[in-house]
């Protein structure tokens, strides 16, 4: 059986964090990266990439497999762009 | 001495018409003979066209020498080529059938390969489209490049891709590859709309 897409779910705010951290996110040919440049936060990556600095935990859940802090974060260090 | 003129003339035509007579003997069987090897030209039906065209232009040619034979009054000429010639009109059909399940074959497996490449690969771009397409609906401002007629239009190609990917697993549950195939092409293109619309770099 193909693997079932999910329905639309506009703007729905993502599900609160779990206690335990979640298993490395698997990549694919599709998951979009970003280089951390000098000068880079979090926030400031989030309002490049879509337009609202306060959607960062976006960013910071889906790397939470190289990240345990969302303020530090490494020149060169590749981040998954959900 | 006249005697013997009217007698030759007389021998002369009935010599004639025995020949005429032979002839025309030889002409209905040279006539059946064509006529039996179109049949069996016609029974192997379009398949013939379609899968073994180059031996369907023989035999059609050689049918066409035959009857311009038949034309030439040369009967014997087409009883005595017919038979080989009917052996390979009646050859036709199963040439036809075994071409055609042949094709069948290569391209029920041209599907099946392009529908493994196609459902390996829909998913994770799938994934990736709606979860960016999921952020920035809840983004208080879309991003540089990205204006609101767009992202409408990335939302509604998304909704169709999903509707298109459903009937294409069905299709494949049904075990119609082929329109598997054809629905899943159609969620690709409207995926890589979607990524194109997003700014997001292909895989």
């Amino acid at each position: 059986m193909e693997e079932k897409i999910p329905p639309p779910a506009w703007g729905t705010p993502p599900e609160a964090a779990p206690a335990e951290p979640e298993a490395a996110p698997t990549d694919s040919a599709y998951t979009q990266w970003y280089e951390v440049k000098k000068g880079d936060t979090l926030w400031k990556i989030a309002k490049e990439v879509y337009g609202d600095g306060s959607l960062y935990p976006d960013i910071f859940k889906a790397n939470q497999d190289t990240l345990s802090d969302p303020d530090k974060i490494q020149v060169g260090q590749m981040l998954r762009i959900p | 001495m006249k005697l013997r003129s009217v007698f030759a003339g007389f021998l002369s035509l009935a010599m004639a018409a025995v020949l005429l007579a032979g002839c025309a003997n030889q002409m209905e069987p040279a006539k059946k003979a064509i006529a039996d090897i179109e049949a069996a030209v016609t029974a192997a039906g379009p398949d013939a066209a379609q899968y073994i065209p180059d031996q369907l232009q023989a035999v059609t040619s050689q049918i066409a020498d035959l009857k311009a034979k038949f034309d030439q009054k040369d009967y014997k000429g087409v009883i005595a080529a017919a038979p080989a010639l009917l052996t390979q009109a009646q050859g036709l059909a199963g040439a036809a059938s075994s071409a055609k399940q042949a094709a069948q074959a290569a391209a029920a497996e041209a599907f099946n390969a392009e529908w493994a490449q196609l459902s390996a690969d829909i998913p994770p771009q799938f994934a990736a489209v709606m979860s960016r397409a999921n952020i920035l609906a809840r983004s208080k401002k879309l991003p540089a490049g990205i204006d609101a007629a767009t992202f409408e239009g990335v939302k509604t190609g998304l909704d169709e891709a999903r509707v298109l990917w459903d009937q294409a697993a069905a299709a494949q549950a049904s075990g119609n590859v082929e329109q598997a195939v054809t629905n899943a092409r159609q969620v690709k293109e409207k995926l890589n709309a979607a990524m194109a619309g997003l700014g997001m770099s292909a895989g």
